[in-house]
């Protein structure tokens, strides 16, 4: 996992949301994202032509962060525990969130000043933001000199689509674009009800 | 450690930003010191005073040389190894998600991480977190690929 934007130096209590909102990054993020091709997805049938909605290059998060276009949230327990649909949907969604929360991990194993409490926090609360940006920073120089050994390439490799969901026809009708953004997340949303829709019915 | 030092010497270029001036008075404390005495204190975690004995100085010039090596790596590393990726990379981080998860357009992932420090002399009580102990709140953003070409 390579870290390609990093902020630092919030105090503890500041919420995840909060920093987000704030951060450098928020404000070039439609801009840098719009460079990605968006992807079609069936979300439903309507006189046996099948509906496609565009699902823009995005950003995944855990259920702190907002529901927007460029920014998909996991879903709370409460809200998996009433839809069987969403349960789903997050299932596939947290079944990748597992190896971002290994990033960090990974980060602080790897030094081992973060296992215990900073010290040069108490006088100097700058110095000890420097120290930790020059440590993401060394962390993904580590990536680079050592990374011949094609560890994600077999990521890449490990699973087949069963359901064929990956071969998405394109030429099908595609929905026009709605006026009003509207997070992608609901749109996945559809995509994986028709998905679902369609295994009870055969 | 020794190989990590071998190839921020080498690899990164940051030999030439530490290396000190050998004077009249004394010879600098060479480069490769310099860069180890850092590493020990972020890679394995080592006080001060702990690494102080190990390369034959003292404590506060652990410090500085800490110091000076955080500074030189932010200066002249961070812009090459923490920016976004050109949309080649970006793809191909596509690619995995997908085949991952089996949802396009994930094209990398948001996360925050508490980072566990003692209790700031100025302002400490806004490092209290709601886990309970005083910490900074670093937000990351990744990529499913680790390589970058």
């Amino acid at each position: 996992m390579r870290f390609i934007d990093v902020e630092v130096g919030w105090p503890g209590s500041v919420n995840d949301a909060r920093i987000f909102k704030n951060s450098r990054l928020n404000h070039s993020l439609k801009a840098w994202l719009s460079q990605f091709p968006s992807s079609y997805v069936t979300t439903g049938y309507a006189d046996n032509v099948t509906v496609q909605e565009e699902i823009p290059a995005f950003i995944l998060g855990d259920s702190a962060y907002p529901n927007a276009v460029h920014i998909v949230p996991t879903f709370r327990l409460g809200e998996c525990n009433s839809d069987h649909v969403v349960a789903a949907l997050n299932g596939k969604l947290g079944g990748a969130r597992y190896r971002v929360e290994n990033a960090f991990g990974i980060l602080k194993g790897r030094f081992q000043i973060f296992q215990r409490p900073m010290n040069c926090s108490t006088g100097d609360i700058r110095f000890a933001i420097l120290l930790i940006s020059a440590c993401f920073v060394l962390h993904n120089f580590l990536i680079d000199v050592r990374d011949e050994s094609g560890e994600w390439a077999i990521d890449l490799r490990d699973e087949r689509d069963e359901n064929g969901a990956l071969e998405r026809d394109h030429e099908m009708d595609v929905n026009p674009l709605l006026p009003v953004p509207e997070a992608t997340r609901e749109r996945l949303l559809r995509h994986m009800r028709c998905l679902l829709n369609g295994d009870d019915s055969d | 450690m020794v190989f990590l030092v071998f190839h921020l010497d080498k690899g990164a270029d940051l030999e030439p930003y530490i290396t000190l001036q050998d004077t009249r008075f004394r010879p600098s404390i060479p480069s490769r010191v310099r860069v180890l005495a850092f590493l020990h204190h972020v890679m394995l975690g080592a006080s001060y005073l702990a690494i102080s004995p190990q390369y034959g100085i003292g404590s506060s010039t652990v410090s500085t040389c800490v110091h000076q090596v955080t500074s030189a790596i932010l200066q002249h590393m961070w812009s090459v190894y923490i920016r976004l990726p050109t949309v080649e990379q970006g793809l191909r981080s596509m690619t995995a998600w997908e085949l991952q998860t089996h949802i396009p357009g994930i094209v990398g992932a948001v996360d925050g991480t508490h980072i566990h420090i003692k209790r700031p002399s100025k302002d400490g009580e806004g490092y209290f977190n709601r886990k309970g102990f005083y910490s900074l709140n670093v937000q990351g953003i990744f990529l499913l690929v680790a390589t970058v070409l």
